[in-house]
């Protein structure tokens, strides 16, 4: 094939095309620098546009909104006052403590003659009754607890609640502690659960991490354990991401690559 | 072929005394032209929704506190002009003496998933997408091979045979998706998180595909969250509501971290599996999990050092 010098491009470049006539130094016989310089020219076209389209959002941001930004400084730290580790341990132990607040209050659906709920001690009627020690199933409760989910072990009533002070509870060794003191009463058959307790290895994290600004909190036993049936209970997971990667395996494709 | 037949010309109705070799080229450069608008049109889409101030930003490592403050305040107006919330932007610096470390404990992960509904909400996802850091696999007991976990189960928890695995970004000591970044948008920061300029990214993916734990995520599109859900404590580099083509990931909650808070994911376990602190602090009970339980990390094999860390008890 043979091309002729000078003559095409013009030919493309015909005012329909172009808009004007092309400078003799851009005639160019090379077919692919021709394309080149279209793309040059195209180029060019779209940085145009592209600074013509961005211009007038330049000035979008009203300086008022700068200038309120600048006088509102970012708050302080909840407190910063000093790295004490002995500080958070007594702040967790202080949690260790915090619930429940008191011995438990049973409701009795009844109501005062201001409306208020009306609610009794254990003591209310336990300081009556015989304790019976052998009750260790919760069908055995027939009179006031009926209906208690009772899955613990082979402990029996007695094992925790103190005979003598229904508002207190009892360690292993007969002595009554109130109801405050329940991790005690736990850790003493669950002594591992209770030393990874102390180390936020067990129970969770709640509050601050950092003890310079702010209170580590630690739930007790009892706010994530029924103590009468403490087994985590069966949890219906919350939605799924939609994502790719989530398709269950097929058994065929993973299934004896072992 | 013959001079006699390079110069012969075809009359064509419409063209009249044109050539057809030069028709022929006309209606190519025509082409080419269209292919290349058609090529760079999304330019002329992004111009519409980037200010110039947007388009001329600097990286995030070169902004001054000047610049930061106006940024802070463009980005506070854009969210309030797009989804009619007044939040705030924030930029909390790493604390000094700090390097976070995180350590789920698998005997108690249940895979309630409410780590992935917390992490939804507090970073503002795509609602749509119903996307979040955090995957929880459902793991056959006896093997760490993602690719035995089934992340999308919906039935009860936890099942008989099976543990239950959350993963998220590690925060590798030795990330792979910071060395493959050709702009330098992501990187680790002093106290060991690698963040994303979202600002900076271009959206090519590659930190993804070098990411051995699938802990990085692609924001396909704008997020579409309503106005009362948006959670207004934002970081610049962390829960700020991210543009469409960016690739963003777990920063391990940074804008509550460095205040001395916890991750929203931990606050949000139900089971107190998850252990945060700092592993420059020979007291902190991260370094005590280290050192008492018999930890792990995923895919130990690559090098990348994790700072997130696995145990059983």
């Amino acid at each position: 094939m043979r091309w002729k010098a000078g003559r095409g491009l013009i030919d493309l470049s015909t005012p329909a095309a172009c808009g004007g006539p092309v400078p003799a130094a851009l005639s160019m016989s090379d077919p692919i620098r021709r394309i080149m310089v279209v793309l040059l020219v195209g180029v060019l076209a779209a940085a145009g546009a592209l600074l013509v389209s961005a211009t007038p959002h330049a000035g979008t941001i009203d300086p008022a909104i700068i200038d309120t930004r600048a006088a509102a400084p970012i708050a302080p730290l909840a407190s910063a006052s000093r790295p004490d580790r002995e500080a958070a341990l007594a702040a967790a132990r202080a949690a260790f403590d915090r619930s429940p607040a008191s011995a438990p209050r049973i409701e009795t659906n009844l109501v005062d003659d201001l409306g208020r709920a009306v609610t009794v001690s254990c003591a209310s009627c336990h300081a009556n009754l015989e304790p019976d020690a052998n009750t260790n199933h919760a069908a055995d409760l027939i009179d006031f607890h009926e209906g208690l989910e009772y899955e613990h072990g082979s402990l029996s009533c007695l094992s925790c609640h103190h005979a003598e002070d229904y508002n207190a509870l009892r360690l292993t060794d007969g002595l009554a502690i109130d109801f405050a003191s329940v991790q005690r009463l736990c850790a003493q058959c669950h002594a591992p659960q209770a030393r990874d307790y102390e180390r936020s290895a067990h129970g969770g994290m709640m509050g601050f991490w950092d003890a310079r600004r702010g209170e580590a909190v630690r739930k007790s036993c009892i706010d994530c354990h029924d103590p009468h049936a403490p087994a985590m209970p069966a949890m219906v997971p919350t939605f799924r991401p939609h994502d790719r990667f989530l398709a269950a395996p097929s058994e065929s494709e993973h299934g004896d690559d072992e | 072929m013959s001079d006699a037949r390079d110069e012969r010309r075809i009359p064509l109705p419409v063209l009249g005394g044109v050539s057809r070799r030069t028709a022929l080229k006309g209606a190519g450069a025509a082409l080419g032209l269209a292919a290349f608008g058609a090529a760079i049109s999304p330019l002329a889409h992004f111009a519409e929704n980037t200010s110039l101030d947007e388009f001329l930003q600097k990286h995030y490592k070169e902004l001054n506190e000047e610049d930061k403050r106006a940024i802070f305040a463009r980005l506070e107006a854009e969210t309030k002009e797009r989804y009619g919330a007044d939040v705030r932007v924030r930029d909390p610096q790493p604390i000094p003496g700090v390097r976070f470390g995180y350590a789920i404990n698998l005997s108690l992960c249940n895979g309630n998933g409410r780590c992935v509904e917390a992490c939804h909400r507090e970073n503002n996802h795509d609602r749509d997408a119903n996307q979040s850091y955090i995957r929880v696999f459902e793991m056959p007991k006896g093997t760490t091979d993602l690719a035995h976990g089934n992340a999308s189960y919906e039935h009860d928890v936890p099942q008989e045979g099976k543990y239950y695995l959350p993963v998220q970004c590690f925060q590798c000591e030795n990330p792979p998706c910071v060395d493959v970044c050709p702009v330098e948008a992501t990187w680790q920061e002093e106290d060991g998180i690698v963040v994303v300029d979202y600002n900076w990214c271009i959206g090519c993916r590659y930190c993804q595909a070098a990411c051995p734990y699938h802990a990085r995520r692609f924001n396909w599109k704008e997020p579409e969250i309503p106005a009362e859900e948006i959670n207004p404590d934002q970081g610049y580099l962390s829960n700020r509501i991210r543009p469409a083509g960016v690739v963003e990931k777990c920063h391990f909650c940074l804008h509550r971290t460095r205040e001395g808070r916890m991750p929203a994911c931990l606050e949000a376990c139900p089971t107190g599996a998850r252990l945060f602190g700092n592993l420059l602090d020979p007291d902190s009970d991260i370094r005590w999990v280290l050192a008492n339980k018999r930890c792990f990390v995923l895919k130990e094999e690559l090098g990348a050092r994790p700072t997130l860390f696995y145990f059983f008890d």
